[in-house]
C-alpha cells in the first residue's frame, strides 16, 4: 500500500521520513551529485564570465595544482595544455614554494598550537570551573583576555619578539587556548558537579575524585569543544602566515613575500581556489580525525 | 554590591592595572628602547607605556577624531556582515533542518565553507570585488553565515518529538508545527549562535582590515601603529577592539536573555 | 464511531501489530490492555496517524482515515492524549490551552470557545486553579488533567489517551476514573491504553487485552478475570 507523505518518529528527535528513506548509500549518492552540480555550476559561469583572470575554469585550477606541486616541472601535462603561468605563480616558484610543503608547514603550526594551547586551556577551565574562589577572581580577567582577538596582538608581539617562529606561535596558542577554556570550564562546573556531589558523598576525594569522577563526566564536553579550538586554530594560523610569514598556505594564499610587497603581486584565483580547497581538505581530514579519536576515547571512558 | 563575587572580580581587575602600572614603570629605564624592525632600528620605542601615556595618546586619538572614526567604520562593517550573514544563515539553516531532502543537497557547500577558515576566503572575495567594503563584508557575512546555519539547523534538529507529536495531535498542519512548535524552541540555539558568530566576525574583519588596511578603520589603525612604531596607539587599538567585542558580546547576551523571555509569553 | 480491521504497523524494522482490530461505539469507554511493549502505544498511534500503517483499515465515523496525517485526524474529531503528556513545559497551562484554541479555530473547529471551555473545566474543575502554574510545576496528576482537558478543547468525538492513569496515586486515578465517566457523558467516546486490569476494569464498557501485538480477549472487563491464559499474560 503506497502512503504518501510517511513519516515516523524516533525517542530523541523528529526525524523527518527521509532520513529513514534514504540509506546511506542514496544520501552519499545525492551528495556527489550534488558536488557534481557545484562543479558544473562554476563551469557554466566561468565560462558566461568569460575573464580568466577572476573566475578561473576549472582547467586552469587543475593545471595551477600541477604547478604547485611540481615546482614548475612539468608533470605529465596532456599533449596542448599550456603552461599555468601568471604573477603569483612565479614569486611562489621563485621562493620555493610547492603546495605540499605550505600545506605542511601550516599544519605543523596548528599541531604546535593544539599541543601547547590545550593542556593550558584545560588547566584555566579546570581551575575555574573546580573552584568557586579561583572563578571569581579569574573569570572577570579571562572575559577581558578572551575578548582580545589574537591576531590584533600580532604586530605588537613583533616587537618584543621580531620576525621569528615564536611571534607567529603565539597567537595560535591563545587563540586554542582560550577557546579551550570555555569548554572545561562549563564541562567541570556543570557536569561533573552533579557527579562531584555524589561521589564525594560515597567518600572519595582529591586526586581519585579528579581522575575518576571529574574528568570522565567533563570528558564529552571538552571533547566536544576540541572540534572549535581546531578550526580556531587554522584560522589564526592562515591569518598570521597571511599577516607575516614566508611559508605556510597563508603565505600562499596572499602571493608570497613579505609584507608590504603582498599587495603588488597581483592575485592569481586559480591559485587561490586550489589553496582554498587544499584547506577545506586539509581541515575537514582533522576535524574527522578528531571526530574518530573522541568516539574512541569516550568508548573506552564509558566502559 | 558587596557581595564576594564583585569584591573578588574588582580585586582581580585592580590587580591587573597595578601589575601593569610597576612593569611600565620599572620598564621605563630598564626595556630597550631602541628595535630592529627588520630593515632598520627604530628608536625611541616604549614597550610598555605607563598610564600616564597611553592617555596622552588616547586623549589625541580622540580628538582628531582618528580613533572615533575607525570605530565607526570598522563596527559598521560587523554589523552590517552579521545582519546579512545572520539572515542569510538562519533561513537556510531553518529550511535544511525542516526540510531534509534540501539538506542532503545543501550538504557539500555547506561542509565546504565550514571547514574552509574565513580568512582563507579574503584574497578570492579581493579577486572578485575588489578592494574595499564589499569583499569585508562579505567575508564577515560568509563566516556569520555558516555559523548560523549550523545553529538553526541543530535548533530545529534538536526539538523533541513529543512537542511536534502533540501538535500534530491537536490539528496543526506541518506549517504550524513550524511556526508554534520549532521556531520558538529552535530560538534559544539560533541566538547563541549568533553570539558565537559576533565574536569571530570581529577577529575576522581585524585581519582584514589588517590585511588590506586603508584608513579610517581600526584594523589600519593597528597596521599604522605597528609600522611607525606607535606602541601606545597600538595598545589603545588593541583595547578598544577588545572593548567592542565584549559590547557586542554582551548585546548578544541581552539579545537572548529578552527573546527567551519574550517567546515564553508568546505561546 | 471507530472501526480498526487488522491493522498490522511496524516500529522501523520490527513488527509490533499483527492484525489488530477493535472498535469504539458512541458513548462507550474501551480499554485496551496490556503489559508493557505488547502493542498499546502502537495501536493508539496507529489511529491517531503518529506512525503508518503497513496495511489494514482505520475508519472514524464511516470514513477511511488510514492514509490521513494526524493533524487531518484530529481535525476530524479524533483528541489525542499521550503518554507523556506533550505539555509544553515552558508555558503555563493557560498558554497551552490558547495554542488548542489557536488550533482549533485554524482548523474550523472554533465550535464556541467559552462553550468549549465551561465544558472542560465541568470536568476538570481544579483545572481552573492551575490556569498560571508552568507546565513543568505540575504534578503527574495535575499534568495528567491538564493533557486530556488540552485534548477536549477541540471538541473531539473520541479521544484517545495513553496510559492516563499511570504513576498516579489511587486517590488521583479514581478522581480521573470519575472524570472518563462525565466525558462519556458528553457524548465522548473514550479509548484507554492501560496496563493495569483493576484500572481497567473499573473504567470500561468493553476490554480488549492485547498481548504481543495480537487482540487475545475482547468483552466484559468484569468477566476476564474468569479467563486464566489472558489473566496470565496481562499480568506479565
Amino acid at each position: 500500500m503506497a502512503i504518501r507523505g510517511e513519516w515516523r518518529r524516533t525517542r530523541k528527535s523528529w526525524r523527518r521520513s527521509a532520513d529513514r528513506w534514504w540509506p546511506i548509500a542514496r544520501r552519499s549518492w545525492l551528495w556527489l551529485i550534488s558536488l557534481a552540480a557545484l562543479l558544473a555550476a562554476y563551469t557554466l559561469v566561468a565560462r558566461v564570465v568569460a575573464r580568466p583572470d577572476i573566475v578561473p575554469e576549472p582547467r586552469d585550477i587543475a593545471d595551477a595544482f600541477r604547478t604547485l606541486v611540481g615546482r614548475g616541472v612539468q608533470l605529465a601535462a596532456p599533449e596542448g595544455h599550456h603552461h599555468h603561468s601568471s604573477d603569483q605563480v612565479e614569486t611562489l616558484l621563485m621562493q620555493g614554494v610547492t603546495l605540499q610543503a605550505a600545506l605542511a608547514v601550516s599544519t605543523a603550526r596548528v599541531l604546535f598550537g593544539l599541543l601547547v594551547g590545550v593542556p593550558l586551556g584545560l588547566l584555566v577551565g579546570l581551575l575555574m570551573g573546580w573552584s568557586r574562589r579561583a572563578d571569581d577572581y579569574l573569570h572577570p580577567v579571562f572575559i577581558l583576555v578572551r575578548s582580545v582577538p589574537p591576531l590584533a596582538l600580532i604586530t605588537y608581539i613583533m616587537l618584543w619578539l621580531g620576525h621569528s617562529e615564536a611571534h607567529r606561535l603565539i597567537p595560535i596558542v591563545y587563540a586554542v587556548a582560550v577557546t579551550a577554556v570555555i569548554p572545561t570550564y562549563h564541562g567541570v562546573r556543570d557536569v561533573a558537579a552533579k557527579y562531584v556531589v555524589a561521589a564525594r558523598s560515597l567518600g572519595a576525594r582529591g586526586r581519585l575524585l579528579l581522575t575518576r569522577v571529574v574528568l570522565p563526566a567533563a570528558g564529552p564536553a571538552v571533547l566536544g569543544g576540541l572540534r572549535y579550538s581546531l578550526a580556531i586554530a587554522w584560522m589564526t594560523a592562515v591569518g598570521a602566515e597571511m599577516l607575516m610569514a614566508e611559508n605556510g598556505m597563508g603565505n600562499l594564499l596572499v602571493g608570497g613575500g613579505m609584507w608590504s610587497s603582498r599587495l603588488q603581486t597581483r592575485s592569481d584565483p586559480a591559485v587561490i581556489i586550489v589553496g582554498i580547497v587544499s584547506l577545506a581538505a586539509a581541515g575537514w581530514a582533522m576535524d574527522a580525525g578528531l571526530r574518530m579519536l573522541t568516539a574512541r576515547l569516550t568508548r573506552w571512558v564509558s566502559g | 554590591m558587596t557581595s564576594p563575587r564583585v569584591r573578588r572580580a574588582v580585586v582581580a581587575l585592580a590587580a591587573l592595572a597595578v601589575l601593569y602600572a610597576l612593569a611600565a614603570e620599572l620598564g621605563h629605564g630598564r626595556l630597550p628602547d631602541r628595535i630592529w624592525l627588520g630593515a632598520h632600528y627604530v628608536e625611541n620605542v616604549q614597550l610598555l607605556p605607563t598610564f600616564r601615556s597611553l592617555a596622552e595618546e588616547g586623549t589625541f586619538l580622540v580628538e582628531s577624531r582618528i580613533l572615533l572614526d575607525s570605530i565607526a567604520v570598522s563596527t559598521r562593517r560587523v554589523f552590517l556582515g552579521l545582519l546579512l550573514g545572520s539572515a542569510a544563515g538562519i533561513l537556510l539553516g531553518l529550511l535544511t533542518g525542516w526540510a531534509a531532502r534540501l539538506e542532503v543537497l545543501a550538504d557539500p557547500w555547506v561542509t565546504f565553507f565550514r571547514f574552509t577558515p574565513a580568512l582563507a576566503l579574503l584574497p578570492l572575495y579581493v579577486v572578485w570585488f575588489g578592494y574595499g567594503e564589499t569583499s569585508k563584508v562579505l567575508l564577515i557575512a560568509t563566516n556569520v553565515a555558516v555559523i548560523t546555519l549550523l545553529g538553526a539547523h541543530q535548533g530545529v534538529r534538536g526539538v523533541p518529538a513529543v512537542y511536534l507529536d502533540a501538535a500534530a495531535s491537536l490539528g496543526a498542519s506541518r506549517w504550524l508545527r513550524f511556526r508554534r512548535v520549532v521556531l520558538p524552541m529552535a530560538f534559544p540555539t539560533i541566538l547563541a549562535s549568533v553570539r558565537i558568530a559576533a565574536g569571530l566576525a570581529w577577529v575576522t574583519i581585524v585581519v582584514a582590515e589588517l590585511i588590506d588596511a586603508r584608513m579610517p578603520s581600526l584594523g589600519y589603525l593597528l597596521a599604522l601603529a605597528g609600522a611607525y612604531p606607535r606602541v601606545p596607539t597600538m595598545l589603545i587599538g588593541i583595547a578598544t577592539v577588545g572593548a567592542l567585542v565584549l559590547l557586542f558580546d554582551l548585546l548578544a547576551l541581552l539579545l537572548y536573555a529578552r527573546a527567551t523571555r519574550w517567546m515564553e509569553r508568546v505561546a | 464511531m471507530l472501526e480498526v480491521e487488522s491493522i498490522v504497523t511496524y516500529r522501523g524494522q520490527a513488527q509490533i501489530l499483527r492484525q489488530v482490530s477493535l472498535s469504539v461505539g458512541e458513548r462507550e469507554s474501551v480499554c485496551l490492555v496490556g503489559r508493557n511493549g505488547a502493542g498499546k502505544t502502537t495501536t493508539i498511534d496507529s489511529i491517531i496517524g503518529l506512525l503508518p500503517l503497513r496495511s489494514g483499515r482505520v475508519s472514524f465515523q464511516g470514513r477511511e482515515i488510514g492514509s490521513l496525517p494526524p493533524h487531518r485526524r484530529a481535525r476530524l474529531g479524533i483528541g489525542y492524549a499521550p503518554e507523556d503528556s506533550g505539555l509544553f513545559p515552558d508555558l503555563t497551562v493557560a498558554e497551552n490551552f490558547q495554542i488548542c484554541r489557536w488550533l482549533a479555530q485554524a482548523s474550523g473547529r472554533a465550535a464556541q470557545a467559552a462553550e468549549t471551555d465551561e465544558r472542560v473545566f465541568a470536568v476538570f474543575p481544579e483545572v481552573r486553579e492551575l490556569l498560571e502554574r508552568r507546565g513543568l510545576n505540575l504534578s503527574g496528576g495535575q499534568k495528567k488533567m491538564v493533557t486530556i482537558a488540552r485534548a477536549m478543547m477541540l471538541s473531539p468525538s473520541i479521544l484517545l489517551l495513553d496510559e492516563p492513569f499511570e504513576g498516579l496515586a489511587p486517590v488521583v486515578v479514581t478522581r480521573l476514573i470519575d472524570a472518563v465517566r462525565r466525558i462519556k457523558e458528553m457524548k465522548i467516546s473514550v479509548l484507554i491504553a492501560e496496563s493495569n486490569l483493576a484500572n481497567a476494569a473499573r473504567v470500561a464498557d468493553r476490554l480488549y487485552a492485547i498481548d504481543r501485538g495480537e487482540i487475545i480477549y475482547h468483552g466484559d472487563p468484569r468477566r476476564v478475570a474468569e479467563n486464566k491464559e489472558v489473566m496470565e499474560t496481562i499480568r506479565g
